[in-house]
């Protein structure tokens, strides 16, 4: 199991960062205040509301059959939407499963990473996967579709709610947008619904993080900056990188 | 922090100032019963709807007030149930579905975001949480502040005279904390304080100077978060 620091990454009152979008010119900001998000909650799956397992493939000239989704698309989380303009939330995602029966938290060791979280940056675009997507076959099995600028997704057994949450996967939001969330399964067992199968649990997904207070830098603080005078970090864009023409192999 | 530490100290409304650490000291820890066998925490319904609460609203932290100027608290707080008859810690049964409701210390509410919205996964109906988010939506997931872990400085909340932070605890599960019938979250449950308590000394023209410069490293810290804005969707 991973131990990540609980405070790892987050920012501080007095630091500088430097933000760009996907195409234009950076920024700098200065962090006034912060507060912590605390923890907020939606469940994603229920004993009477389950997300299938994916079908046993048939045979070898046969494809492996598609993730299954608990939404048609990523739902928009409105609640993680800044107010203002001079307002940042460092989103910091986690999914737990508790079991019905017990109440107990479900030891992560057996979350498999084929359950997987896949969003929408708070531009509102997909992103996570490489330049190409492509078919890749190995010992006759054809796994179609692998790859291409939405093909990542987060295996949700390495963003378990537990102690110590990763930094890895940090959404940064700014005023005027939200990031989405859905859940996608690829293994054989139903997520959440009765019955004997293993990952029939209750499925949440949890969001923490911090709230700041911006400004801009100032000119004087900006020139000291762009020579590195004074330390700064930068924020990843919230689009990530620019897309290039989508090429199919 | 320690003794020549500076710490700065930001208001809500914005205001700032620099402090040079006189003196610290631990606090140790104090605790408080939450839940027992005779008044347990009730069980939701239903797992996603709004949790029960220990209490209608935080409870004051009395105790946890400094009682003259020039004094800073640095609290964290944590959880444990321990087994109603053995009293030994129970280590296995700390969730993210149960969690701290908190006060700042200006007796406001406070984590959580913006906006309150209602959020429906896989358009069903039981899996609507009405009132997600909001600017006291969020809550302090007690796995995260176990007592048995190494304690961590995201929740810490800073308190100067005059104010006092509350808190209560919120049972998302469906099964008491506490409670007289023999469950799996049947125990006794703790909330504890522990943290630092320091006098503040005022930094002399030259090393304030300096501070506005980051010539010298410090500390800052918010009191009472940032500010709310009241407009909600």
């Amino acid at each position: 199991m991973a131990v990540y620091d609980r405070a790892a990454e987050y920012l501080q009152p007095g630091d500088y960062v430097m933000f760009s979008s996907q195409y234009g010119k950076p920024i700098w900001l200065f962090i006034e205040a912060d507060e912590a998000l605390g923890q907020m909650k939606v469940q994603m799956t229920d004993v009477g509301v389950s997300l299938a397992g994916r079908a046993a493939r048939a045979g070898a000239g046969s494809p492996v059959p598609p993730f299954t989704f608990i939404d048609a698309e990523p739902v928009r989380m409105d609640f993680l939407e800044p107010r203002r303009e001079d307002r940042l939330y460092q989103i910091r995602p986690s999914v737990f499963a508790i079991d019905e029966l017990t109440g107990h938290l479900i030891d992560e060791d057996v979350i498999p990473p084929l359950l997987m979280l896949e969003w929408d940056y708070p531009d509102g675009t997909r992103q996570g996967g490489s330049d190409r997507l492509a078919t890749i076959t190995i010992n006759n099995i054809p796994n179609p579709d692998i790859g291409g600028p939405q093909g990542g997704r987060i295996p949700v057994n390495e963003i378990y709610n537990r102690s110590d949450l990763s930094p890895l996967y940090d959404i940064f939001v700014f005023f005027l947008t939200a990031p989405a969330f859905r859940l996608i399964n690829w293994t054989r067992g139903v997520v959440g619904a009765a019955g004997d199968e293993g990952l029939q649990f209750l499925w949440f997904l949890t969001f923490q993080g911090r709230k700041y207070i911006f400004r801009r830098a100032t000119a004087e603080e900006e020139e000291k900056l762009i020579n590195r005078e004074l330390p700064y970090r930068s924020l990843p864009s919230p689009g990530g990188v620019p897309d290039t023409l989508l090429r199919r192999d | 922090m320690k003794m020549g530490d500076f710490v700065k100290i930001i208001g809500y409304e914005g205001e700032v100032a620099f402090f040079k650490i006189a003196l610290v000291e631990t606090m140790a820890q104090q605790s408080v019963l939450f839940g027992d066998a005779a008044q347990g925490i009730g069980a939701a319904a239903h797992i996603g709807a709004n949790p029960i609460e220990s209490d209608p609203d935080p409870v004051p932290y009395k105790f946890m007030e400094p009682v003259q100027e020039l004094r800073l608290v640095q609290m964290r707080v944590s959880v444990y149930p321990t087994d109603g008859n053995s009293g030994a810690p129970v280590v296995n049964n700390v969730t993210p579905a149960i969690e701290i409701e908190a006060n700042s210390p200006e007796s406001e509410r406070r984590f959580g975001t913006d906006r309150r919205t209602r959020t429906t996964m896989n358009g069903i109906a039981a899996l609507t949480v009405p009132d997600t988010g909001g600017r006291n939506g969020g809550r302090i997931p007690a796995n995260q502040v176990r007592r048995q872990d190494d304690q961590c400085e995201v929740f810490d909340l800073w308190i100067i005279h005059g104010y006092e932070p509350g808190f209560d605890i919120t049972n998302s599960m469906n099964f008491n904390l506490g409670g007289i019938i023999p469950g799996p979250l049947d125990f006794n449950w703790y909330l504890n304080t522990q943290g630092r308590r320091y006098v503040l000394g005022k930094p002399t023209r030259d090393e304030l100077d300096r501070l506005m410069k980051k010539e010298i490293p410090y500390k800052a810290v918010t009191l009472g978060g940032v500010t709310t804005i009241t407009m909600e969707a």
